[in-house]
Formats: structure tokens, C-alpha cells, sequence
């Protein structure tokens, strides 16, 4: 899919500064990262759907966070191209380009306008709905801060329709439950219909599925591609699970220890894994055939995920690999284009 | 405006989430009765209430330890208590020789349901001028027409030019009344002797006597002489029983009474003092000193716990080691140290007992609130990195927003804690600091019941019991309150 860019993330880095001892509190020792995030670029297309893969703890959430402006970055960029409704707002304080670094501050004004544009749906349908309040509650909470609807009614049938786009119909029965009188499965319906309710262009879904039953998760998947049918919305997709992404992806951006080692289109990533790493992880999807459901292949990589904090130097798969060479524990490879549309990051694909 | 909508929301929840159950429905009349009741007492309070309630002398023509008058249900033998103001009613004047008498004819039915306590006079803030001597008597006329006379008198000569009497309780001279009895009854003698009628005279000047049946009530209607005389130099002249009359007027106090066995709504106290009137008139000050403290520490608390746990660094930091020094102070001492260094400062400047009540309840609410904010800061610190509040960031939540409609309702089963708990325990405290003698001088409950355990004993239930009760009352009101609150915060305790 060709098209315009929403999203343009330019070395992107999100270090998270741990408590440290009294002599970095008091600043005479440098102080200790986490480098969850540490560098990464890539692009998304409006109305495409972009995967950030990878274990547990490679930055995964922190990168939606980021873009989601949750989490403040240490540095880089992410250049977002504004919809024609945020633009007007925009346009009043002065910002006129085309696209707006969203990790910058923003005045409260610019910022309401951008937080419409750019919604998140958590991992945690059980914990990213207050068990409180009831989901007429859960859903108005948006639209009264962003003070859309002009009364109580107006806003209750944006609520109905909303619950309607997700499919919880009919709508009456649910405006009035709380959250625990409903399945996992609806309570992430709920959620889709919270981010969906101020109508942005840009939706971070950070494992939307995982947390659900095997049986519900293929129904909202689906209820996610048509929303991106009917509204042409764009989603960061994050999730650790390969069979998934070459479903439902566009693009598919492999994350390792804060970096992305591999990106490119979905097909010719899933058909044709080039980084030892993605290797290793496409070994690890179950077999689509359902009678070896349960059989992993073992990944024919060695060792655990180092920590964040002390990250290898020269290419940081390096102590992992089965093919490291001597040029990988000295310097760090580029992101390079290989084919059209797929690029690695490894000496091996390094033209010398 | 936004100020009225808001106060109507309020209204809107309290009227659909409290009213709706039967405790939020018993908590709300209670409250309003409280309030409505300590409103009603703080307007209605005399403006020297409290001067009044520590002053002994209008107290006099009380009877003293005596209970309500509806005892009388339960078979309490009620005397009822007959009192007349003096100052108020029909009197005849004569002038015999050099002497001014006014004369106050009364009647007292006696209908024999217990012998009264006694007979008393009392007499405050009375001058006269220019009389040689001033005398009062008190003759009873008996329903059998025999006249005793003399059962009062009291005799008083100037000091100088003037004739005063202040704060007088003229009592019968039990001894004389004896003699008297006996000289018109001589088979009294028989029954009793001369000692055991001067002890308790009421019993004999109220029955009837005979060999046989010894003493029986003498019901009926019985006549009261109050006789006021002046005596001058030369002939008085009508100008002098005017001054004489005028004198008697303008007095404080000028009153008869034949001293019952009931008294009013709730009795009497040690010094006569109504007791209805010290729990009503305290309801205000127990109001006033419970919410007060409740309120005050739950605000602070709610406040610098939030602030804490959701801004942190350096602010939390401060916050939290001022609470653990506050916490390391033990109260009890600094409350009766408090008091003790006011009682010295202003022991007799006229606001001296709220001054006192207004230091109490500062340190009540300075050592109260940092319980709560401990609570706060760390149900604010778990609920901040909820996966709902980052979800609410994301929609562009305002911090303010969050605390309100994320944090604080989860707080409310502890903040309906803090007020429950406050409220009855800075009234304890409060009866407390009394009992330990650290009195502020104002008619609280505690006071009461702390006079009771001085002055009172077990029997006398209407002294501690009603206090006992209205800070009961005044707690569970709180607690029916908090669990209501609970409900609204947990829906998972709601029935669908
Ligand atoms: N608030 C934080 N403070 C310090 N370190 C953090 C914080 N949040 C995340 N990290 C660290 O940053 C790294 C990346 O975390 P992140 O949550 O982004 O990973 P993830 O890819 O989403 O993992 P998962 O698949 O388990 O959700 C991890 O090493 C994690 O321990
Ligand atoms: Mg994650």
C-alpha cells in the first residue's frame, strides 16, 4: 500500500534513569539507564497496519507509549501528520507544516487536539477499564473532556453508536454493567470503543489479544481490520506473536533488545526472514497445522535476552548468534535495504 | 454557577446512591436530625449560657440529683417541683407601725405522689436603701387549716446605708421547724423524734399524724404566706412600699419553691443544673468540635496524601517525614499540656473556655490527619500506574480530572474511615481532657459525664446515660454514613 505517511519516527530513544546509588543521586557518578528503546525509524502509511514484534522486555510497549505521548522520549523524533479537524486547531497556535513532532510539549489546547488524533488500546482489558464505573461512564469520560456533545443526550448517542461500531449490541444492555459483568472479549470491545470514540486517525494497540481467550481472539482481530476498513485509521500493532502479525500486518518491524533488526513487508518477512533473530522467532510459531498444534520447534539460538541495562557492544545479538562474527562484537550494523520494501540489520547482508 | 451544578450533582448522588439504602436512608435522617437539632441549640443559646451553667447561684432553687419527670412511668416517686417568681405575681401591702409587709398568698396542691425534696427561698442581686432591717417569712397554711408558721425566716440589717442579698438559698431551720411541728402536733413525739423530723421535715410538714397508722400523706391544697417586710425609723409612707416593691423587681432572682423529686427532660446534675440543658446546648459545641475535626483532618489528609503520591520527589519527601515527626509526637501530653498552659495564660479572661475549645480542637486536627494521608499516598501511588489512569492520560485526562474521577472515589471508604472514626474519638478525647479535670468550662458531654463520675454514682442513670447516648447516636451516625459511602465506591457491593 502506497500512500501519504502519518507517522514518521526518527531515531527514537526512550531511556528509562534507574534510583541509583547516593553517589549518583548526588550526581559525582553517572547515573544507570534502562535502554528500553535505543535508536529506532520507521514509517507508517495512513490506513496501514504496522507490527512491532519481540520478546518479552525489547521495547515494545515503551515505543506505543511514546507515540501514544504517555511516556516522554530521551530524545528523537516523531513527525505526525495531523488530520484536516486537528489542523484547524493547529493552524490557530501557529503550527502550519505539514507534520508535527508529537514528542515535543504542546500548550494544553495543541495537545487536547493532538491526544484526539492519536488514541491507544492496552494489553489489559481487565485492568485498563476502572472497575468503578460503569461503561456509559467509561465511554462519556472522553467526550466530556474533550467537551464533545452538548448535553448528556447528545453524548449518549455518540456513546450508542460507538458501542454499535464494536459490535456490543445491543447497546442498551451494556451502558449500564460494569466492566466486571462482562467477558474479556467485551471488555477489550469496550476498549477499541474508547479509543474509537474521539475518532482519531492513529490507533496504538499494544497486544490487544494477548490477554484473551484463543476462541475470542481471531473476533477481534477482525473487528479491528474492518475499523480500519471503514475509518482508514492507521495501527501501530504490537505484539510477540508472529502468527498474529502475518495475519493482520501491512509492515512488520522485528525489535530486538531496543532496536528494530528487521522490517519490511509483511509477506516478504514471514516468507523470507533474513536476521538469525527473526529466523530464530518464525521457528517458534507453532506449526499452522492444528494436530501439532502444541509442538514448538526449538529456537536454535542460545542464551536469554541480556538486560537492558547492560546492553552488548557491537551488534547486541552478537552473544546469541550462531553466525556472529568477528565484525559483529566490534561494531554495530546499519539498518540496510535489501530487497525493495525489506531491510535487515546484520553484517551478514552488509555489502563489504 | 458551575458552583450550583456542582452542588446539585451532589445532591443527584446522594438523593440516587445513599437514599436508595436503608442505612445511607437511617444515616442521612440521623445527620439531619443532628444538624437540624445542633443548629436549633446554637440560636437558641442563651448569650451567657456558659457563665450561667458554672455559676452556682441561680441553680439554687433546683432540686439537685434528682431524675426526668417521666420516671414517674417506671414508678419513680415524682414530687412534681413547684416554683414561683416572686417577681412576677399578686401581693397585697400593709403598713403596720414602722413597718412595710408585702404579702404573696400561693397555693401548692400536694397529690402525695413522693414528699418534695424541700422549701426554699432564693434571693440574687436584691438592694434596698434606707430601711433598718428587711425580713422574709414563709408561713404554710395545711389542708387541715393548722398555719405553721414560720417555716422560713430570715432576718438582715444594712451594711452601712444599704441593705443587700446576693445569691441567698434561704432554707427552713430544720431544728426550729422540728419544735414547731411538734408544739402543734404533740403526738408526733410519739411516732417520731424531734431529730428524725428536723432531718426530714418535708415527710412531716406533708402528712398527717395518728397513733395508729403513724405518718400519712396529707393531701390537698396548701397555702404558702411569702411575707417581705421592711421596717424604717419613722412611719413609712407609700413612697417606701413602692421602693420596697421596686426593690423586689429589679432583683436578679426572687423566687419560691417547694423543691420536687422529678425535674424537666432529663433531670438534674449535682448542683440542680438541668441536664436537658447541658446536652442540648453541647450538641452544637460536640458538633462543632466532632466535625470540625473529622472534616479538617480528612480535607488535609485527602489533600497532602494526593498531592504525595501523585507529584512524589521532593514534595512527597517533605510531606512524609512531617507526618512521621507528627506521628512520633504522642498527643495526650501536648493536649493536657495545651490546656494547662491556657488555663494559666487565661484563667479568668471571659473567653477563656473557647479559646481553650478552639486549642483543642487545633491540636485534635494537627495530630489527625496523618493516618489518612499515609492511606492516600499509597492507594494514590497504586492506583496512578492503574492501566486505566494511563488510559485516561492517553484521552487527555488533566491531572485534576484523574484525582477526581479516578483516585478520590476510591478513597471514599477510607475518607468515610477517617470521618467515622474522627468524629466520635475527637468528642472522646474531648470528654476526656474533661474527666482528667482539664475542663474548658463550656457544657459539653463529656463534661457531663465527667462531672457525673466525680459528683454522680451508678443510681443516678439519667446523668450518664443520655450523654452516653448522644455521643453514641452522634458515632453510629458516622458509621451507618461510612458504609453507605462504601457502597457507592465498590459497586461489587451493590445489589444488582
Ligand atoms: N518505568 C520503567 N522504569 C524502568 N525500566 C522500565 C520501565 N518500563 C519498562 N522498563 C524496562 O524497559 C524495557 C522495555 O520494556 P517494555 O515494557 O517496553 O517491553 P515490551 O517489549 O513491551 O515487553 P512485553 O512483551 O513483556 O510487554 C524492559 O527492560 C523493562 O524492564
Ligand atoms: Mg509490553
Amino acid at each position: 500500500m502506497t500512500g501519504e505517511l502519518i507517522l514518521i519516527v526518527e531515531n527514537l530513544k526512550k531511556y528509562y534513569m534507574l534510583r541509583g546509588s547516593l553517589l549518583q543521586t548526588l550526581g559525582l557518578s553517572p547515573p544507570t539507564y534502562v535502554k528500553a528503546v535505543d535508536g529506532i525509524s520507521f514509517t507508517v502509511n495512513k490506513g496501514e497496519i504496522f507490527c512491532l514484534v519481540g520478546e518479552s522486555g525489547c521495547g515494545k510497549t515503551t515505543t506505543g507509549k511514546v507515540i501514544a505521548r504517555l511516556l516522554e522520549p530521551t530524545s528523537g523524533k516523531i513527525l505526525y501528520k495531523p488530520s484536516q479537524t486537528a489542523r484547524g486547531v493547529l493552524e490557530a497556535f501557529n503550527y502550519r507544516d505539514e507534520y508535527i513532532d508529537i514528542a515535543k510539549e504542546y500548550s494544553k489546547e495543541v495537545d487536547k487536539a493532538l491526544r484526539r488524533e492519536i488514541q491507544m488500546v492496552f494489553q489489559d482489558p481487565f485492568s485498563s477499564l476502572n472497575p468503578r464505573m460503569k461503561i456509559r461512564d467509561i465511554l462519556e469520560e472522553p467526550l466530556i473532556i474533550h467537551k464533545i456533545g452538548r448535553d448528556r443526550m447528545e453524548r449518549l448517542e455518540l456513546i450508542t453508536k460507538a458501542l454499535e461500531e464494536v459490535k456490543l449490541v445491543p447497546a442498551q444492555e451494556f451502558l449500564d454493567r460494569y466492566p466486571h459483568m462482562l467477558s474479556g472479549g467485551q471488555r477489550q470491545r469496550v476498549a477499541i470503543a474508547r479509543a474509537l470514540i474521539l475518532g482519531p486517525s492513529l490507533i496504538v494497540a499494544d497486544e490487544p489479544v494477548s490477554m484473551l481467550d484463543v476462541s475470542i481472539r481471531a473476533e477481534i482481530l477482525q473487528l479491528m481490520l474492518e475499523i480500519r476498513k471503514s475509518k482508514n485509521i492507521s495501527y501501530v500493532f504490537i505484539t510477540h506473536d508472529l502468527a498474529v502479525a502475518s495475519n493482520i500486518c501491512d509492515k512488520i518491524a522485528v525489535m530486538y533488545l531496543g532496536k528494530i533488526v528487521e522490517m519490511g513487508e509483511t509477506l516478504k518477512v514471514v516468507n523470507n526472514p533474513l536476521h538469525p533473530y527473526t529466523k530464530a522467532l518464525m521457528q517458534a510459531v507453532p506449526e499452522p497445522d492444528p494436530r501439532n498444534r502444541l509442538k514448538f520447534r526449538k529456537l536454535d539460538i542460545k542464551g536469554e535476552v541480556p538486560s537492558a541495562i547492560n546492553i552488548p557492544p557491537g551488534c547486541r545479538f552478537h552473544p546469541r548468534c550462531p553466525y556472529a562474527m568477528d565484525v559483529c562484537k566490534r561494531e554495530e550494523p546499519l539498518l540496510i535495504d535489501v530487497e525493495k520494501g525489506h531491510s535487515v540489520s546484520c553484517w551478514l547482508y552488509m555489502r563489504k | 454557577m458551575t458552583l450550583s451544578k456542582g452542588f446539585k450533582s451532589i445532591m443527584d448522588t446522594v438523593k440516587a446512591e445513599i437514599w436508595s439504602q436503608t442505612t445511607g436512608k437511617v444515616a442521612l435522617m440521623l445527620l439531619i436530625l443532628l444538624v437540624a437539632l445542633g443548629i436549633a441549640a446554637a440560636i437558641m443559646l442563651p448569650p451567657n449560657f456558659v457563665q450561667v451553667w458554672n455559676d452556682l447561684k441561680p441553680w439554687g432553687l433546683k432540686p439537685k440529683n434528682v431524675p426526668p419527670q417521666w420516671a414517674s412511668i417506671f414508678g419513680y416517686a415524682c414530687a412534681p417541683h413547684y416554683e414561683v417568681d416572686l417577681r412576677g405575681v399578686t401581693y397585697r401591702t400593709n403598713i403596720t407601725g414602722n413597718e412595710v409587709v408585702i404579702r404573696y398568698i400561693l397555693t401548692y396542691d400536694f397529690i402525695a405522689n413522693g414528699y418534695p425534696q424541700g422549701i426554699a427561698v432564693s434571693i440574687d442581686g436584691f438592694s434596698l436603701s434606707a430601711a433598718q432591717s428587711f425580713k422574709v417569712t414563709v408561713n404554710i397554711i395545711r389542708p387541715d387549716n393548722v398555719k405553721v408558721p414560720e417555716v422560713i425566716s430570715y432576718l438582715t440589717i444594712p451594711i452601712g446605708m444599704n441593705i443587700r442579698v446576693d445569691g441567698a438559698l434561704l432554707n427552713p431551720d430544720s431544728m426550729k421547724l422540728a419544735s414547731t411541728l411538734v408544739t402543734l402536733y404533740p403526738q408526733l413525739l410519739t411516732i417520731a423524734n424531734v431529730y428524725d423530723i428536723a432531718m426530714k421535715y418535708t415527710i412531716y410538714l406533708f402528712s398527717k399524724f395518728s397513733n395508729a397508722t403513724g405518718i400519712l400523706p396529707l393531701t390537698g391544697t396548701y397555702k404558702v404566706e411569702v411575707i417581705v417586710s421592711a421596717m424604717y425609723s419613722n412611719i413609712p409612707t407609700a413612697k417606701d412600699v413602692d421602693k420596697l416593691i421596686t426593690a423586689i423587681r429589679s432583683s436578679n432572682s426572687f423566687g419560691f419553691a417547694i423543691i420536687g423529686t422529678c425535674y424537666g427532660a432529663l433531670g438534674t446534675d449535682y448542683r440542680g443544673r438541668d441536664l436537658f440543658e447541658a446536652l442540648f446546648f453541647g450538641l452544637p459545641i460536640a458538633l462543632l468540635i466532632g466535625f470540625g475535626t473529622a472534616v479538617a483532618t480528612t480535607i488535609i489528609g485527602l489533600f497532602a496524601g494526593l498531592v504525595s503520591g501523585y507529584y512524589g520527589g521532593l514534595i512527597d519527601e517533605f510531606i512524609q517525614r512531617f507526618v512521621d515527626v507528627l506521628g512520633s509526637i504522642p498527643q495526650l501530653p501536648i493536649l493536657i499540656l495545651l490546656a494547662v498552659a491556657i488555663q494559666q495564660t487565661y484563667g479568668a479572661h471571659p473567653n477563656k473556655p473557647f479559646i481553650m475549645l478552639m486549642a483543642i480542637l487545633g491540636a485534635l486536627i494537627v495530630f489527625g490527619w496523618g493516618g489518612l494521608a499515609i492511606v492516600v499516598r499509597s492507594m494514590t501511588l497504586s492506583i496512578k500506574s492503574e492501566a486505566y489512569v494511563e488510559a485516561a492520560n492517553v484521552v487527555g485526562a488533566s491531572n485534576w480530572w484523574i484525582m477526581r474521577k479516578h483516585i478520590i472515589p476510591q478513597l471514599l471508604p477510607y475518607i468515610a474511615a477517617q470521618m467515622v472514626y474522627a468524629t466520635p474519638s475527637a468528642i472522646l478525647i474531648e470528654a476526656g481532657l474533661s474527666i482528667l479535670g482539664l475542663q474548658h468550662g463550656l457544657p459539653t458531654w463529656g463534661g457531663v459525664l465527667a462531672d457525673a463520675r466525680i459528683y454522680g454514682n451508678i443510681a443516678y442513670w439519667w446523668w450518664i446515660f443520655p450523654p452516653g447516648i448522644a455521643i453514641s447516636v452522634t458515632s453510629l451516625t458516622f458509621v451507618l454514613l461510612g458504609l453507605a459511602l462504601e457502597r457507592i465506591a465498590e459497586p461489587r457491593l451493590r445489589r444488582v
